[in-house]
């Protein structure tokens, strides 16, 4: 059995999460071109190695991060998002739409 | 208010009584006596007719502090109450809260009204009583039975009064609370409503190996004074 320890709730099996891809830094969404906005939504880079990616835990809806190496699918450390991500992002409409 | 699987129940022997504005099993007819021993052994109640709620939010901890709450700071951790609520510190921001058993008043709709107008936007209501479903696993082999359905060790050991884990049981998403009455391990289960008919079966199926069967709340109150 695979285990993964949950920030929150400790080891558990890891049946119980769910990964949601690799962590990226949004493009300020008033700023970006279509390109920029279009690679953040689409386009992953799929790194062979290292990586730091979304997971949640399914039975809290307890979202975390995970740093996982890709080729040895090894779970080197979890985190709460609250640990890199600290701000609070507000959208604003463009004037001009 | 009725339990979702409530036919289950009828053709089980269950005897309904209104309590609290819901109707709750009460028993199966098979003698206090009985059922009170079949609760030492073991026994699965649904408490789903009964009250229960939830908060959260970024200012839950001040908000329950607040409101009377005696909550710690630990995460997946139930704390009781004075007057016999339970409150499950399941997060940072989330607490789920019981009523207290053999309470006669819906202590959960008070303290919903009670405090409404002093709680901040940053504190919400969760409706567990609509949403989630409320078994009850009691004696001493239920710690037996859940190691049939669920990965993690329930053993006292290494689950103590008052210990939660928020998991996976019978593969359906499950908050384990243990909430021992005296001497007599127990455990409350809360999951997803839609499964309650799924879930009772899992357990029924799981208890018979340890001659388990459903109990009413009326046994519960034996054991709880």
């Amino acid at each position: 059995m695979k285990i993964m320890n949950c920030p929150l709730n400790g080891p558990r099996n890891i049946s119980e999460f769910i990964c949601f891809g690799e962590v990226s830094i949004m493009p300020c969404p008033q700023d970006s071109s279509d390109d920029e906005w279009a690679d953040f939504i689409w386009l992953s880079n799929n790194t062979a190695g290292v990586v730091r990616e979304w997971w949640c835990h399914a039975a809290t809806s307890y979202w975390f991060i995970a740093e996982r190496n890709t080729v040895t699918d090894e779970i080197l450390a979890t985190y709460p998002a609250s640990d890199v991500f600290t701000d609070r992002v507000e959208f604003k409409h463009k004037n001009n739409l | 208010m009725r339990s979702p699987h409530y036919r289950t129940l009828i053709s089980a022997g269950a005897r309904f009584e209104s309590c609290m504005n819901a109707s709750c099993v009460m028993d199966y007819g098979n003698g206090k006596n009985q059922e009170a021993a079949q609760a030492m052994q073991l026994g699965l109640a649904d408490l789903t007719p009964l009250p229960r709620t939830g908060f959260k939010g970024p200012e839950m901890v001040q908000w329950a502090g607040s409101a009377g709450l005696k909550i710690g700071q630990h995460n997946n951790r139930a704390y009781l109450q004075e007057d016999g609520l339970l409150v499950a510190r399941l997060s940072d921001s989330e607490i789920l809260v019981l009523n207290g058993l053999g309470s006669r008043l819906d202590q959960c709709a008070r303290l919903e009204e009670k405090h409404k107008h002093s709680r901040p936007a940053g504190c919400y209501t969760v409706p567990r009583s609509s949403a989630s479903a409320w078994l009850m696993l009691t004696g001493q082999y239920s710690t037996d039975a859940l190691a049939k359905l669920c990965g993690m060790d329930l053993r006292v050991k290494n689950f103590s009064g008052g210990a939660i884990a928020q998991t996976s049981v019978a593969r359906t998403n499950c908050i384990v609370i243990r909430n021992n009455m005296g001497e007599i391990p127990a455990f409350h289960l809360l999951f997803d409503c839609s499964s309650t008919e799924y879930m009772w079966s899992c357990l029924v199926d799981a208890g018979m190996e340890f001659k388990g069967a459903p109990v009413g709340y009326a046994s519960l109150l034996d054991l709880h004074y």
